[in-house]
């Protein structure tokens, strides 16, 4: 058979155990050494274990494990939380105030995590009995928590831009400078929807009752203020600020990140043996599922290459109409349909390294293109009926709440996402001016 | 990725016969495995924290230190895939599966694990060469100060792979029983 074929055949394998319910990692392995040992023999996979040694020892992406444990230390000493709490009550007053406060701490976890999985489930989990509480309207909670839980994806650090940045091969710090606005417009947008919301439709999103704020003195606020809300704040800025300034170097910040949230827990006095030993089996079983599918993906990438499939997609591409825009846009538009049904590890892994170097070498600014991906895939954790961050949602909500509340709940949002894309595709310096502006 | 991949299954019940005995005992070595790695995890952060610390207020960067970084990521990355196996981590696309009936699952279940024996007695089986090629050269780190017997480290794709074949053959036993209903 011939190569092409062989590879066509692999990714429709791939995709039939993925919906079969596969791991993704195993779906990967397998049908990466099956195919690529049809058409090549072993001979092909000699240089396997030079990749996966190659993966493990990546400086860069020893930041996952730091990034997922100063995250799951936040969320399991039950800082996360407290912070959702005030600032619930110092939005309280506004029109849709919860929702305001919901999409503040999805942005802040967001960054602070960088892991849409775990946010997303912090948020429903705390935040939607609250909403149910206050009679708002079940899809819009839902789509609230999804959506700003997603933030994060966009919002540095975050490690799909880290990956993005090595597949790239552009700085770290660069790419995070490039994000932060497009994220900042993308909370903006969100906050003015749910403002506008708010005021038309006060039923559907009600204020806290006055008698209940009462209640909180100020006194008792300002000290929560101080106490909770500031040193995650204070951390993930520093983190934040060292990397992009250029001071350390991502890894090195977030071992700062990991060591702050440490120390943030062991002053509240929340740092206990259950909650180091919870945030180290959590931090190890998130790492090694990342780990193992950048692993099980080299494989697969290996046979897909040797296979002559990236040439197939090169081809693909030369019959599209409108030169470099359009095989951009093409480019955005796979990224989404592929979003549906894979993780966005692998989108980053196998499919992008395919994209670039036709991008690259037709002169598109790769920092842009990195900030239109990134904001892509991030919109693909949020389409019914299949994104991630809906699944995250699900698997914490109570009965009460069907799936169609959530599909419901997210579409409004999704359209927000589109436009937000279509500006930075239109407007690139909303992108590329911050880096510019401090000197990359 | 947490809660992905949460699923309504039974509680695994391996039986008290000879291939459950098998089973729960290959799970333990990977379970303490894992346990030992959180332990590296730990160790890990606090390195590189001291590290970063070390660099940045007193000008120290032992390229050794710097170097034990990522030779504790190697073995957290490997081993670590085969702890989160057992705990049933990996995420997996669930619309189909959660509709799928309690056996279907086990034969999804089975084949992939079959599937991943396979590939991971073969990565054994490569990867073998690539650490005794380390050990016959004596390869130690290029540069000057850096940690030397590489091969220990590069062993750990071997390790890491055998520990998830086994763990991918106690799950072989517990769905094979599971998909004939016993």
């Amino acid at each position: 058979m011939e190569g092409e074929t062989l590879a066509l055949l692999m990714c429709a394998s791939f995709i039939g155990m993925l919906f079969a319910g596969v791991p993704v990692a195993i779906a990967l392995i397998v049908s990466g050494f099956a195919f690529g040992y049809l058409g090549f023999g072993m001979t092909l996979f000699n240089l396997i274990p030079l990749r996966i040694f190659g993966v493990a020892t990546n400086y860069t992406l020893l930041a996952v494990p730091l990034f997922v444990f100063m995250g799951v230390m936040l969320e399991r000493s039950r800082l996360a939380e407290d912070l959702l709490d005030v600032i619930g009550f110092l939005c309280g007053p506004l029109p849709g105030g919860m929702g305001l406060a919901i999409v503040l701490v999805g942005v802040l976890m967001g960054a602070a995590t960088g892991i849409v999985g775990a946010t997303v489930v912090t948020l429903g989990l705390l935040t939607l009995p609250v909403f149910l509480k206050r009679n708002y309207s079940k899809p819009l909670a839902c789509g609230v928590i999804c959506s700003s839980g997603t933030l994060g994806q966009i919002i540095p650090p975050s490690l799909v831009l880290i990956l993005l940045a090595d597949i790239m091969a552009e700085s770290v710090g660069t790419i995070f400078a490039a994000a932060m606005i497009p994220g900042l417009v993308l909370a903006g947008i969100y906050l003015v929807y749910l403002f506008v919301f708010g005021l038309l439709r006060p039923d559907m999103a009600p204020p806290i009752p006055k008698e209940e704020r009462a209640l909180k003195t100020r006194g008792q606020l300002v000290e929560d203020v101080f106490k909770v809300v500031l040193p995650p704040i204070a951390l993930i800025l520093a983190v934040l600020g060292s990397i992009i300034g250029g001071v350390a170097a991502p890894t090195e910040a977030a071992s700062m990140g990991a060591a702050g949230s440490l120390l943030i827990a062991a002053l509240s006095r929340r740092l206990d043996w259950p909650t180091l030993a919870g945030t180290l089996r959590n931090t190890l079983n998130i790492s090694a599922m990342i780990y193992f599918i950048l692993i099980a993906s080299q494989a697969f990438s290996l046979a897909f290459r040797g296979l002559g499939g990236d040439a197939l997609v090169e081809s693909m591409f030369e019959a599209v109409p409108g030169g470099t825009t359009g095989v951009l846009i093409s480019m955005l538009v796979i990224l989404f349909f592929l979003g549906f049904f894979l993780e966005w590890i692998e989108i980053s892994y196998i499919v992008m390294p395919l994209f670039v170097p036709i991008l690259r070498s037709a002169g598109v600014d790769m920092v842009w293109m990195a900030i239109l991906v990134g904001m892509t895939l991030q919109t693909t954790f949020l389409t019914p009926p299949v994104g991630w961050s809906l699944f995250f949602l699900k698997g914490v909500t109570p009965p009460s709440i069907k799936a169609s509340h959530i599909y419901l709940g997210v579409a409004p949002f999704v359209v927000l996402q589109v436009i937000a894309v279509v500006l930075v595709f239109i407007y690139p310096d909303i992108a590329l001016w911050l880096p510019r502006a401090i000197g990359w | 990725m947490e809660g992905a991949n949460q699923t309504a299954d039974p509680p695994e019940t391996y039986g008290d016969d000879l291939a459950g005995r098998v089973a729960r005992f290959f799970e333990a070595i990977v379970e303490w495995a894992g346990r030992l790695m959180m332990l590296v995890v730990f160790v890990m952060v606090l390195l590189i924290t001291t590290n970063v610390i070390l660099r940045y207020l007193f000008s120290i960067g032992p390229v050794s230190l710097q170097e034990l970084e990522w030779h504790l990521m190697v073995p957290v990355a490997l081993i670590g895939s085969a702890y989160t196996l057992r705990h049933h981590g990996h995420v997996r696309v669930d619309i189909l599966y959660d509709s799928f009936s309690g056996r279907t699952r086990a034969v999804v279940n089975l084949l992939s694990s079959i599937g991943l024996l396979v590939t991971s007695v073969l990565i054994v089986w490569l990867s073998l060469n690539f650490v005794y090629q380390a050990y016959a050269i004596g390869e130690g780190s290029p540069d000057p100060g850096g940690l030397p017997y590489r091969f220990i480290i590069k062993a750990m794709i071997p390790l890491g792979f055998s520990l998830l074949a086994l763990q991918a053959m106690a799950h072989i036993i517990l769905y094979s029983k599971r998909a004939l209903g016993r």
